[in-house]
C-alpha cells in the first residue's frame, strides 16, 4: 500500500461523505446517500494484504469519526469488521458485482448498527428512524458499490494494491 | 510486529478514543469541519430565483410567511406579557428585566445528510453559547445548540432525528397552550406524540417552542401543524406533522438566544 496515497483518497472520500454535494444523488426524504467510506473499506479488505487491510480499516473508521460527531465509535466498528473481512479475503472470492454488493451491503449493516450502539455509548444520544437510514444507506451503497469498486479497481495500481487473484491459482 | 499485537494496539487505541469523554474529543470533530468548511459547503443549496410580485399589494411567499412568523411571535410574546401582567398586577418592579441577549452568528455549513440535520456556526463559548440555547432563523427558532468549542458550536436543527424540544400550541376557545414534545425526524419535518385526541388542532395552527426558565421567555415559533390525523397504533391520539416555519438551507446568518439564567 502507497500510504500518502491512501490518504489522498481517503481524504477526498470523507470530503464528499461529510459534505453536501452527495445531496444531490440522496433518495426520500431522509436524504439516504451511498457510503463511500464503507465501499472504500470494503474493497480495501478484501483487497490488500492482511496487515495493510487492518492499519487501513483503523483509518477509515477514525476518518468517519472525525466527518461525524463522535470520537471512537466507527474505528472501532470499520476497525473490526474490516479485520475480520481481511481475514476472510484468502476464501471469499468479490469477482461478480453481486457479491460486492452483498459484502458493501452486510457490513454497512454490521457497522452502521455497532457504530450507532457505540455513539449511543458514548454521547447517549438517540435519534429517530436509526435503523431506516442505516438500512436505506447501506442498500444505496450496495446497489451503487460495484460501480466505485470499479474505479478503486482501477487507480489499485496507483494505490499500490495489488488485484485479488481469481481460480486456482489464487494464493499462491 | 505481528499482526495480532498490531490488531490489539489499534483496538486499544480504538477503545481509548471511545472512552475519552465527549467534551475532550469534540474539538476534533469541529478542527474538520472549520478546516475543510469551503470544499464541505460546495454543493450547498443557494436561495430560490428572486420574484418579483406583479404590484405593491401583494408579496412573495417566503416573505408572507416572514411576516406571519413575526406576528405568531407577537402574539405569543403579548400572551405571555398580559399572563404575567395579571400574576404582577399591583407590584412594581425595582429595577427593569433585562430582555434576552442575541448573538448573531453566520452559517458555516449546513449539513442535511442521513440523520444529521444540523448547521456549524461561528460563535463558541467566547461568546456565551452553551447547550441547550435556543437558535433563531428568520422569525422562527430552527433549532438548538447541541455542542460548543470556544469559537464554533454545532446547532441541532428541530428536524433532526435527535431533537427533542418542548413546544405549545394555543387553543384559542380555551385561552391556553397545550403542551407537547415535538421531535425531529430526520427528514424535513417533525413529529408530536401523544396529544390526545380530546384536544382541537387544525391543519395550519402554529406551534411554538415553550418557554424555558434561562433558556426562552416566551413561546417562539418553530412550525405549522402540516397534517394531523388519527394515530393507526393508538387511536386515542393524534398523529401529528409539524412543518419548519424556516427553510434552513437557505440561512446565512442565525441568532442565538443566550439568556442568563
Amino acid at each position: 500500500m502507497r500510504w500518502v496515497r491512501f490518504s489522498i483518497l481517503l481524504l477526498v472520500c470523507t470530503l464528499l461523505n461529510a459534505g453536501n454535494l452527495l445531496n444531490s444523488i440522496s433518495l426520500s426524504s431522509f436524504n439516504i446517500r451511498p457510503d463511500l467510506l464503507l465501499v472504500l473499506l470494503v474493497f480495501l479488505s478484501i483487497n490488500c494484504e492482511t496487515t495493510d487491510a487492518v492499519i487501513a480499516s483503523f483509518i477509515i473508521g477514525f476518518a468517519a469519526d472525525i466527518s461525524g460527531t463522535a470520537i471512537g465509535p466507527y474505528t472501532i466498528s470499520f476497525g473490526l469488521i474490516g479485520s475480520v473481512i481481511s481475514q476472510m479475503h484468502k476464501v471469499v472470492i468479490m469477482k461478480r458485482m453481486v457479491h460486492q454488493a452483498a459484502a458493501i451491503f452486510v457490513t454497512g449493516i454490521i457497522t452502521g448498527v455497532l457504530g450507532r450502539f457505540l455513539t449511543f455509548f458514548k454521547t447517549g444520544e438517540t435519534a429517530s428512524n436509526v435503523y431506516v437510514v442505516v438500512f436505506g444507506s447501506c442498500l444505496y451503497s450496495a446497489l451503487v458499490g460495484p460501480v466505485i469498486w470499479g474505479g478503486l479497481s482501477a487507480i489499485s495500481g496507483w494505490l499500490g494494491v495489488r488485484k485479488q487473484r481469481y481460480g486456482r491459482l489464487a494464493g499462491r | 510486529m505481528s499482526r495480532a499485537t498490531l490488531f490489539t494496539w489499534l483496538l486499544t487505541a480504538g477503545l481509548v478514543l471511545l472512552l475519552l469523554p465527549q467534551s475532550v474529543t469534540k474539538g476534533v470533530n469541529f478542527l474538520f469541519a472549520r478546516l475543510f468548511n469551503p470544499v464541505l459547503s460546495v454543493g450547498r443549496s443557494t436561495g430560490p430565483p428572486i420574484f418579483k410580485p406583479a404590484s405593491a399589494d401583494f408579496v412573495t411567499r417566503a416573505e408572507y410567511n416572514r411576516l406571519q412568523a413575526a406576528y405568531d411571535n407577537l402574539r405569543a410574546a403579548l400572551i405571555t406579557e398580559h399572563q404575567r401582567y395579571e400574576k404582577l398586577a399591583g407590584i412594581r418592579s425595582s429595577l427593569p428585566k433585562p430582555g434576552p441577549k442575541l448573538v448573531l452568528a453566520d452559517v458555516m455549513n449546513v449539513s442535511m445528510g442521513g440523520l444529521r440535520r444540523e448547521l456549524i456556526i461561528n460563535k463558541g463559548t467566547t461568546d456565551g453559547l452553551k447547550p441547550g440555547q435556543y437558535v433563531l432563523g428568520g422569525n422562527g427558532i430552527v433549532g438548538t445548540v447541541s455542542e460548543t468549542a470556544q469559537a464554533t458550536a454545532r446547532v441541532r436543527l428541530i428536524t433532526d432525528a435527535g431533537s427533542k424540544i418542548k413546544v405549545a400550541i394555543w387553543q384559542a376557545d380555551k385561552k391556553k397552550y397545550i403542551y407537547a414534545r415535538m421531535d425531529g425526524e430526520g427528514t424535513d419535518l417533525a413529529k408530536m406524540p401523544f396529544i390526545s385526541r380530546e384536544y382541537k388542532i387544525r391543519r395550519g395552527d402554529t406551534v411554538y417552542a415553550a418557554a424555558k426558565a434561562g433558556f426562552l421567555e416566551s413561546p417562539i415559533v418553530v412550525g405549522r401543524i402540516a397534517q394531523v390525523k388519527p394515530d393507526e397504533k393508538e387511536p386515542l391520539l393524534w398523529d401529528i406533522t409539524v412543518e419548519p416555519v424556516q427553510n434552513v438551507e437557505l440561512l446565512e446568518r442565525v441568532a442565538v438566544i443566550a439568556t442568563e439564567p
